[in-house]
């Protein structure tokens, strides 16, 4: 395994989805409901989430295009999947479902996994329940 | 203005300067048409004749749109000088389309679109989009972006560095002392039909970074023209790309533009840019086309190696101190002084020697889904990936420590060997900030119609390469340490990774022997 000691931002997107899916037993997350929850908490978290701008459309959605290549770069790896209907959800893939929580901890500790668990509580807060899916 | 904002302005000023030297434009008598393969034929205004003549935009005729491309695709020479030429024309038709739906555009707005169009590649340092993997590779001029990209998020977070140096050419007051006081005086208002002093430089130059100005919401899709999720730098850069490396892609993109119109955000003052439902398909044309010319041309393995030549190349020249034509390579202004003829032409540089000759990076392996073995290997490179793509400024020196660690297993030049990520492409903002419009009263996004994104998930999963390159000549050494040198990192390359990076049968035989 790789040692690290410092969580990269895209492992930390991941994770959080990842915890959040699992504390609601729900796998797959509306896309544009997951860009405007990360807009949210990485504006009240700024420097959780470095180098994350968001556009100032005032569209649907929020967008940002470091957070569209770290999904588009998960996705090359299997760690999540694009869903129907229409495409329109995120799947975190079963291998991270089950496994995240040993993960973090092995890789990067306890104090790291508490604080994405708070990071990951607020995020699923800002996913309505009609933009969750099995 | 924070104090880098600041730097820049101040250090822009002499660059731009030294670029306009002493070019006086001359009173030019008639509007002029120029001719072009892509489309056919566009007018041009006096007073853009200057600036067009001037070095500003002459420096990008040599400055190839697809960098070194050329060598694979070899009638892809075309550059940004024709490039931003169509990005006027395809302003224009955008405009006429628009006012024909009766969007009222007002006279300055216009030309100022236009000029928008005409200057947004002036930031584009030699080979296009591969200085500025350059300007991250140095760990100065990374530190400098980085910083201005932190000092103000809003204008310049997302903004790719060459749309930065851009904004600051057009912002300078230089360049407003060359068009205020060297082209105005040329014109008066009646033989032009509208006051040219009262175009506002920095209107242009926050519409080639996508914005608008804070004050006026309702500019916000003149800005969309030229940056924004289908503006004219995209269908410029998709159709002539694609028709210069001889790529078959076709984008309707009359009906786009007779579909184009403006709608208000509810809620909002803004006005942005709509497509009637009969131009989506346009839309999902200009995305699907994107995606072929990016796996097809833009991550093409042997461009991929060309543009860490370059990378290279540049290492060489700091290493040595060495100035070209007489510049220092230490800041990104010191770019824009150069076009691609200036690096062609450095004598005693073997990298020069050798693309003149197409000797090339040679393929080690390539690294993708398929290539990886079982779901630890996958989740053991998404780690290494994550953590070297963590921030823009820090990628090129993690990933040198790979190439280093290579290097030294395999006794060569650390120049010798490369692992190229290629910048993952993005289409989200077409897809969620374009507004299609289904009657009257109902909008929605482009993604709500036609979810791209199934397309972005199969390219991310099928076609997404990063590549492991060296030198052909101890090829077959660095193939076996490559192979052993990520096995020790838990990510297990499968014979494909080598068979896709078309090794031979003997030398894969040799790496994965039958028990």
């Amino acid at each position: 395994m790789i040692a690290q000691s410092e969580i990269s931002i895209g492992e930390k997107i991941l994770a959080i989805m990842a915890l959040a899916t699992k504390e609601v037993d729900k796998k797959k997350l509306s896309y544009d409901a997951v860009f405007s929850a990360f807009k949210k908490i990485a504006e009240s978290n700024p420097d959780e989430f470095p180098e994350i701008y968001f556009s100032d459309f005032v569209g649907k959605a929020p967008y940002s295009k470091k957070l569209e290549k770290i999904l588009f770069r998960l996705g090359s790896w299997g760690g999540i999947s694009i869903e129907n209907p229409y495409f329109r959800y995120l799947k975190v893939t079963d291998r991270v479902f089950n496994s995240i929580e040993d993960d973090i901890l092995k890789s990067y500790g306890k104090d790291t996994f508490t604080k994405l668990k708070q990071l990951s509580d607020r995020f699923i807060e800002e996913i309505p329940s009609d933009k969750r899916e099995n | 203005m924070g104090a880098i904002e600041d730097q820049f302005r101040k250090e822009i000023e002499t660059v731009v300067d030294n670029i306009l030297d002493d070019y006086k434009p001359e009173h030019i008598r008639e509007n002029k048409v120029i001719r072009d393969a892509i489309y056919n034929f566009g007018l041009f205004y006096k007073h853009e004749l200057n600036i067009i003549d001037s070095p500003l935009l002459q420096r990008l005729r040599g400055i190839f749109q697809t960098a070194l491309a050329l060598y694979t695709y070899p009638s892809s020479c075309h550059s940004r000088f024709e490039h931003s030429l169509g990005c006027v024309v395809f302003a224009e038709r955008m405009l006429t389309s628009l006012s024909k739906r009766d969007v009222p555009i007002d006279t300055i707005h216009y030309h100022e679109v236009r000029l928008a169009a005409l200057l947004h590649d002036c930031g584009h340092g030699p080979f296009s989009h591969a200085s500025e993997e350059i300007y991250w590779a140095s760990p100065e001029i990374a530190e400098l972006f980085w910083q201005l990209k932190n000092e103000n998020k809003f204008l310049f977070g997302d903004a790719k560095l060459h749309e930065i140096l851009g904004y600051f050419i057009i912002t300078s007051k230089r360049f407003e002392k060359f068009f205020k006081q060297d082209v105005v005086p040329l014109y008066t208002s009646k033989e032009l039909g509208f006051e040219l002093s009262n175009l506002n430089l920095e209107h242009i130059g926050l519409f080639v970074l996508g914005k608008h100005p804070a004050d006026l919401p309702a500019m916000k899709y003149l800005a969309q023209i030229i940056n924004g999720p289908f503006d004219v730098d995209k269908i410029d850069y998709i159709i002539r790309d694609g028709y210069f490396s001889g790529l078959q892609l076709k984008i309707d993109i009359e009906t786009l533009f007779l579909a184009l119109g403006t709608t208000i955000l509810p809620g909002t003052l803004e006005k942005v840019l709509c497509v009637d439902l009969s131009g989506a398909i346009a839309l999902e044309q200009l995305l699907f086309c994107k995606t072929l010319l990016i796996s097809s041309l833009y991550h093409h393995q042997k461009v991929r190696a060309s543009i860490c030549g370059l990378l290279s190349l540049y290492e060489q020249l700091i290493i040595e101190s060495k100035t070209i034509n007489g510049f220092e390579l230490k800041s990104p202004f010191d770019f824009l002084k150069l076009d691609d003829y200036d690096i062609f032409s450095i004598r005693d540089i073997k990298f020069i020697k050798d693309i003149k000759n197409r000797i090339l990076l040679k393929r080690v392996a390539v690294i993708n889904y398929n290539s990886l073995d079982g779901d630890d290997s996958k989740i053991n490179f998404r780690k290494l990936q994550e953590n070297i793509e963590d921030s823009e400024k820090s990628k090129y020196a993690k990933s040198k420590i790979i190439r280093e660690e290579l290097a030294n297993l395999s006794h060569c030049n650390i120049s010798d060997v490369f692992i190229d990520f290629p910048e993952q492409p993005t289409f989200g903002s077409t897809g969620q900030e374009s507004m299609i419009r289904i009657s009257e009263e109902t909008y929605v996004p482009l993604d709500n119609i036609h979810p791209s994104r199934g397309w972005v998930s199969a390219y991310a999963e099928y076609r997404y390469n990063v590549f492991v390159f060296c030198k052909s000549q101890n090829i077959n050494e660095i193939c076996k340490i490559t192979k052993e040198y990520f096995d020790k990192k838990g990510i297990k390359l499968n014979k494909r990774a080598f068979e896709f990076a078309k090794k031979d049968k003997d030398l894969i035989r040799s790496l994965y022997p039958i028990v």
